[in-house]
C-alpha cells in the first residue's frame, strides 16, 4: 500500500524522468542540447558535493580537485594510453577516492572554517598541479582530442546519446544517494550533521563517517569530471579553478543541501540562468554571489526545503499547530 | 566478583597550572546508583570528561566494564560500554524521537555501511533488532506517546528524557547522568528518581553527577564527593551526611536542612 505522500512522491518522480527523457527531442538546436548536457554534468557534481555540505554538514571546498582528477584520468588515459572511457572513467573515481582518503585522514579532525580553508587548498593544489606540470597535463593548453564516452561497447557519437549516458548515470548516483540517505550509514551522517559529540558518545566511530562521506563525494565528482571530459573532447586547468567551486556551492545552496531533489534542481536552474542573458562571467559570479547570501539568510533549506514547507503547509488542516509531526517541523 | 562497571586509579588531570583532578579512584559497581558530587568547580565536569573520552587524563586509568583502555576518542569509550547524557542537551534535533534513540541502538550492532547499503539478510536482522530495543527504550522512559515528534520540538524535561532513552538503547554497562535534574520540578524530580531506579533494576550501573542534594540523597546507593580535585569522602548517604569533613567543607547548613526534611 502506497501512501497518499509516497504516491505524490513517485508520480512526481515519473513526470521528472518523463520530462527528462523526453528534453532532447524538445530542444531545436546543438547548442542547446550542449546546455542540457553541461547542466546533468553539473548536477553530477553538486550530488556529490551534497554528501559533505548537505549531510554531513561539513564545509569541504576541494571538491572541483575530484572532478578535475576525474576529467584528467580520462583525458590522459584515452589519448595517451588507448584505454576505454569506461576504464578511465573507473581509474579516475579510483584515483578521486584516493586523493579523497588522504585529505580525508588529514582533516578530519578540522572543524568550521579551518577544515574550509584547508579543503580549499587542496582544490588548489589540484589545478597548479594540472597547469604546472606540464609533461603530464600538457600544462595550461590543456589535452585536446579526447575519444568521445562508450557504452556497452558502442561509441556515443551523437550528443543525444551522450546525453542519455549522463542522465543514465545521474540517476543512479541520485537512486544511490537516496538509498545511503535511508540507510545506517545516512541516519549516522545526520547524526554527526546535528551534534558529533553525542554521536561520538553513543558509539559512532564520526572520522569514519567522514571519510566515507567525503569518498563517496569524490567519487561521484570524478565520474562528472570524466563525463566532461568525454563530452567535450577538452580539458584545460582553467576550467577547475576556484569560480567553479563557488558555483557549484551556489548551486546546492539555492537547490536545498541535504536533500536529493535539490542539489539536481539548482545545477539545472544555475546552468541555465546565464545562458537566458549573455553578460559577462564577472556578472555572473556576482549573482552567485548575491543567490547565496540571500539563501543562507532567508532561504537556508534551499528551494527543495522551500517546497517541502509549501506542502506541509497545504496538508495541515487549519487551526492544528499543537503537535507537530515530523514532515512539517523538518520543514521549517 | 564482578569487575566494576567503571573505575578510575589514580585519575590526574592538569591543564597549564591548574590541577583539576588530583589521582581519583573511584568505583562503580555494577547494578549501583553512584553518585558524584561537589561543589561548583570540584572537578564533577573534568572527571566526567575524561571518563567518557572527551579529555585525556594527565596520568591514571579509567576502565568500563572491567576493560582498561587507552583514551583516543569517546565513541571507543562508548564501545566498552559507557553510555552519557549531556549537561547542555546534545540531542539530534531536527530528527524525530525514534529516529534519535535508533541511531544509538544501531550504533554498536556492527553492521558496515555496505551490509547496510544491500540490505543483507544480517543487516535487515539488525535493523529490526535495533528498531526494536529503540521502541523499547522510548517506551521505557515514558516517550511512546512522542514517537514520531521531532526532538527538538519537545519541551525541556522531555528532551532530557529523550537523552537517556537513547544512551540506554546502546545497552550499556554503566550510564553516566550528567545533571539531569536541571530545569526540573519536584514533581518531575521525583519522576526522574523512579527512573534512574528503574535504570539500576534494569541492569547498568548509574553514575548520576547531580545538584540536587535531596534527590542525590534518595535515589543514591553510594555518593562520592569531590572537592577541589580530590576525593574527599565516600559512602553510603547516611555515612556521607554525617561525615564531619564533607559538613563543614561542603555541604553547609543549608543542604543538611535539606537531608533532615
Amino acid at each position: 500500500m502506497m501512501s497518499p505522500s509516497m504516491l505524490l512522491r513517485s508520480g512526481g518522480l515519473v513526470a521528472v524522468l518523463a520530462f527528462a527523457v523526453a528534453a532532447p527531442l524538445m530542444v531545436s538546436s546543438r547548442y542547446d542540447l550542449g546546455v542540457l548536457q553541461l547542466a546533468l554534468i553539473n548536477a553530477l557534481l553538486v550530488l556529490g558535493f551534497n554528501f559533505t555540505v548537505g549531510f554531513t554538514r561539513r564545509l569541504s571546498l576541494g571538491h572541483i580537485g575530484f572532478f578535475a582528477i576525474g576529467a584528467y584520468a580520462s583525458a590522459l588515459l584515452t589519448t595517451e594510453h588507448d584505454a576505454s572511457p569506461l576504464v578511465a572513467m573507473a581509474v579516475g573515481v579510483l584515483i578521486a577516492s584516493a586523493a579523497a582518503l588522504v585529505v580525508s585522514v588529514l582533516t578530519n579532525g578540522l572543524h568550521a572554517h579551518y577544515l574550509t580553508l584547508a579543503t580549499l587548498g587542496f582544490g588548489v593544489i589540484v589545478q597548479v598541479v594540472a597547469t604546472n606540470w606540464i609533461d603530464l597535463t600538457g600544462g595550461s593548453n590543456g589535452v585536446l582530442g579526447i575519444p568521445v564516452p562508450t557504452a556497452f561497447g558502442i561509441e556515443l557519437v551523437e550528443p543525444e546519446q551522450q546525453y542519455y549516458l549522463a542522465l543514465a548515470l545521474l540517476a543512479a548516483g541520485a537512486a544511490l544517494m537516496a538509498r545511503i540517505r535511508s540507510t545506517k550509514l545516512g541516519r549516522q551522517a545526520a547524526a554527526l550533521r546535528q551534534s558529533e559529540r553525542a554521536a561520538e558518545s553513543l558509539g559512532i566511530r564520526t572520522d569514519r563517517i567522514k571519510t566515507l562521506t567525503l569518498v563517496l563525494s569524490a567519487a561521484y565528482g570524478a565520474v562528472a569530471g570524466s563525463l566532461y571530459a568525454h563530452t567535450y573532447g577538452y580539458v584545460a586547468p582553467d576550467a577547475f579553478s576556484f569560480a567553479l567551486m563557488l558555483t557549484v556551492l551556489a548551486m546546492l545552496v539555492v537547490g536545498g543541501p541535504g536533500t536529493i531533489a535539490g542539489p539536481i534542481l539548482g545545477a539545472v536552474i544555475l546552468t541555465y540562468l546565464p545562458e537566458m542573458a549573455r553578460v559577462g562571467d564577472e556578472f555572473w559570479q556576482l549573482i552567485y554571489g548575491v543567490l547565496l547570501f540571500v539563501m543562507v539568510l532567508w532561504v537556508p533549506k534551499g528551494l527543495a526545503g522551500l517546497a517541502q514547507q509549501a506542502i506541509a503547509l497545504a496538508r495541515r488542516p487549519p487551526g492544528r499547530s499543537a503537535s507537530r509531526p515530523a514532515t512539517e517541523a523538518v520543514a521549517r | 566478583m564482578t569487575a566494576p562497571a567503571l573505575e578510575t586509579r589514580g585519575l590526574t588531570l592538569r591543564y597549564g597550572g591548574v590541577t583539576a583532578l588530583e589521582s581519583v579512584d573511584l568505583v562503580v559497581r555494577p547494578h549501583t546508583i553512584h553518585a558524584l558530587i561537589g561543589p561548583n568547580g570540584a572537578g564533577k565536569t573534568s572527571f566526567i570528561n575524561v571518563c567518557s573520552g572527551s579529555a585525556s587524563a594527565t596520568a591514571g586509568t579509567v576502565s568500563v566494564g572491567g576493560r582498561t583502555r587507552r583514551a583516543r576518542r569517546p565513541s571507543d569509550v562508548a564501545r566498552c560500554g559507557l553510555a552519557r547524557t549531556f549537561q547542555n542537551l546534545q540531542l539530534f534535533a531536527e530528527a524525530t524521537v525514534l529516529e534519535n534513540v535508533l541511531i544509538g541502538a544501531e550504533a554498536q550492532n556492527g553492521v558496515g555501511p555496505l551490509a547496510s547499503l544491500l540490505g543483507t539478510p544480517r543487516a535487515r536482522r539488525s535493523g529490526r533488532a535495533a528498531r526494536e530495543a529503540a521502541l523499547a527504550a522510548i517506551e521505557f522512559v515514558g516517550l511512546a506517546a512522542e514517537r514520531d515528534h521531532v526532538a527538538g520540538a519537545l519541551p525541556y524535561g522531555k528532551q532530557r528524557l529523550l537523552e537517556i532513552a537513547r544512551a540506554l538503547a546502546t545497552d550499556p554497562a554503566v550510564v553516566l547522568l550528567d545533571e539531569p535534574g536541571a530545569g526540573f520540578n519536584p514533581q518531575e524530580k521525583q519522576e526522574l528518581a523512579d527512573l534512574v531506579r528503574a535504570i539500576r533494576d534494569r541492569g547498568a550501573a548509574v553514575l548520576l553527577v547531580e545538584h540536587d542534594m535531596p534527590l542525590v540523597m534518595g535515589v543514591a546507593d553510594r555518593i562520592s564527593v569531590l572537592n577541589f580535585g580530590t576525593l574527599i569522602a565516600e559512602g553510603t548517604p547516611t555515612e556521607v551526611a554525617n561525615d564531619p569533613a564533607v559538613v563543614d567543607a561542603y555541604l553547609g547548613t543549608d543542604a543538611t536542612e535539606g537531608l533532615a526534611s
